[in-house]
């Protein structure tokens, strides 16, 4: 399994479970999924850089 | 008006089968959520060959203090997906700490599915009838 593949994976099953939690209507949990979904790629995303920067 | 189910009972429920507590609540819908979720992170866990078993004291052996933490803690959200967990183990799938570490995704995939039963269990018991009273 490529880190990329991995990653999505990840990112899908944390978002899920965060939409789940609380008292909202299903439309808030499909943005939260969203934005879950979206903070954890950009965090990746961010991340990987960063490690490029430092390690080349 | 019927009585709530003891917070015992969904913390029970909700380690014996993820989303459990969710279940005594009668909140189907994120029940089958959440066991869907910890179901798939498990199962992509096993099929990723991830540690699971308690880490041994040999296998610790040249390990700083944290590290050492880090491995314990690591077999207690293991542990705490529960009734995956208990399954896997039945069917006499196991795989060692050192093990864990050579198939890492797998084991990082069984600590999710660990701390996403965790949150299981904490949302259901955020909705208990007596905690929402308050």
């Amino acid at each position: 399994m490529s880190h990329l593949v991995y990653t999505l994976l990840v990112a899908i099953l944390v978002a899920a479970a965060m939409a789940v939690e609380g008292d909202r209507s299903a439309r808030d949990r499909c943005y939260a999924a969203i934005y879950w979904f979206a903070s954890a790629m950009a965090f990746v995303f961010a991340g990987g850089w960063v490690m490029y920067w430092i390690h080349g | 008006m019927k009585s709530a189910p003891p917070r015992a009972a969904l913390l029970l429920a909700g380690w014996l089968l993820p989303g459990g507590g969710y279940l005594v609540l009668r909140r189907y819908g994120r029940f089958a959520v959440s066991l869907a979720l910890v179901a798939a992170a498990s199962l992509a866990g096993l099929f990723l060959r991830g540690g699971n078993l308690w880490p041994e004291t040999a296998e610790l052996q040249g390990l700083d203090g944290v590290a050492v933490l880090l491995a314990r803690a690591g077999a207690v959200a293991k542990a705490a997906a529960g009734g995956p967990y208990l399954l896997a183990r039945a069917a006499g799938y196991a795989q060692g700490y050192l093990g864990g570490c050579v198939h890492e995704y797998g084991t990082a995939m069984l600590v999710l599915a660990g701390l996403l039963n965790l949150m299981a269990v904490a949302g259901a018991w955020e909705l208990h009838p007596v905690e929402r009273r308050l």
